[in-house]
């Protein structure tokens, strides 16, 4: 099965593949373009670009939001041979996948041999992936603001086994890491700007919900900005309804996750 | 909350192509890029979780591979034979004329 994107690498060693000229001028250029995309059909453009000068054989990135109790939202952005996705749904559930579950609870970048599997689907997982690109990997989680309600994880996969084990793999995390933060950044910018406009948050809106945030009570708030309690209470009334939260707590959290606040 | 469908709604380009089962709960975006064709596989499962997966083909052959892959053929065949048009005519259009050439916007 041909499971590289990148007909380079499956020769040379990490160490080699780094000293190539201006190999880290050439993948910072395309993690830099990042910050200027505005299309996911760009920024996977941008993802197989950079995988390919990385001298990776493949590279996903996923993200995950927690919605709410009852709901969660995944998005996989594919560098690799798409079929692994559809083969992870159907053998895994999320919660199974150790890469996932690492990245829910660490912040460091990990080989994915230094992750332990506990139970027999993670163990399948992970051979899966082998078979995709991944036969050895490196697992950069993304943290964010929003704890494990909201996170990204950007893996990155040879078809070599102890491709990232050697002396080279401390560089190479630095690179992979960028452009996993940049990923993220991303991700958290496009979210962030359908939550502006689709649900109509005013200044006034921002406003409230800083003072919320900041733990102040309707009277305070009603004090600082020079209006009725009751007032406060009718514009949060609203903003809940515009972000569909339940409560002013909840509606100034997600502000506070999307960085609007 | 609102986040849950503003996830659903990622960006894309103005240049897409959406087919969609008859229930809703599968959604393929179709794009032609400058590499070939771009194509997003949205799916609610089970009510409960949202999964989006962006994938680009450089050639239709393994677009077919992907494509022939999904279980999710075997629920909804219409919906995947149009799909298979849909991007044969994009890869039709971008080995003809480049990723340049004349563009759809359009869903069904």
């Amino acid at each position: 099965m041909n499971s590289s994107i990148n007909t380079q690498s499956t020769a040379r060693t990490l160490e080699q593949v780094i000293e190539a000229p201006d190999y880290f001028a050439k993948v910072s250029a395309v993690v830099a373009r990042l910050h200027a995309t505005t299309t996911q059909a760009a920024a996977l453009e941008s993802l197989f670009d950079a995988t390919r000068l990385m001298g990776v054989d493949a590279s996903v990135f996923a993200s995950f939001v927690r919605d709410d109790e009852t709901h969660e939202s995944y998005r996989f952005m594919l560098a690799c041979d798409p079929r692994w996705c559809i083969e992870y749904e159907k053998i895994a559930s999320f919660a199974d996948d150790p890469w996932l579950v690492y990245a829910c609870n660490h912040s460091e970048p990990i080989r994915g041999h230094e992750i332990q599997t506990y139970t027999q689907r993670q163990q399948e997982a992970i051979k899966m992936a082998e078979n995709f690109g991944f036969r050895s990997s490196l697992i950069i989680p993304s943290p964010s603001s929003g704890g494990i309600s909201r996170l990204g994880v950007l893996c990155v996969g040879s078809n070599q086994a102890g491709f990232f084990d050697g002396a080279a793999y401390l560089a190479f995390k630095l690179l992979a890491r960028s452009l996993a933060m940049e990923l993220h950044e991303w991700w958290v910018r496009v979210v962030r700007t359908e939550l502006i406009s689709q649900a109509d948050i005013t200044g006034e809106d921002l406003a409230l919900l800083r003072l919320e945030r900041q733990g102040h009570g309707t009277k305070e708030i009603a004090r600082t900005l020079c209006v009725s309690t009751r007032a406060v209470d009718s514009r949060f009334y609203r903003i809940n309804a515009k972000l569909g939260m339940p409560s002013r707590k909840a509606a100034a959290r997600v502000a506070a996750e999307y960085g609007l606040i | 909350m609102k986040t849950q469908g503003l996830h659903k709604q990622a960006v894309l380009d103005s240049q897409t192509t959406s087919l969609r089962s008859d229930d809703g709960a599968v959604v393929f975006n179709l794009a032609r890029v400058a590499s070939g064709v771009y194509v997003e596989r949205v799916q609610e499962r089970h009510g409960d979780c949202h999964i989006r997966q962006a994938a680009r083909f450089q050639d239709e052959e393994g677009f077919l591979r992907w494509i022939d892959s999904d279980r999710l053929q075997f629920a909804h065949p219409l919906l995947f034979s149009r799909i298979k048009r849909a991007t044969h005519e994009l890869f039709h259009q971008y080995a003809e004329y480049g990723p340049d050439a004349g563009t759809s916007h359009r869903s069904a």
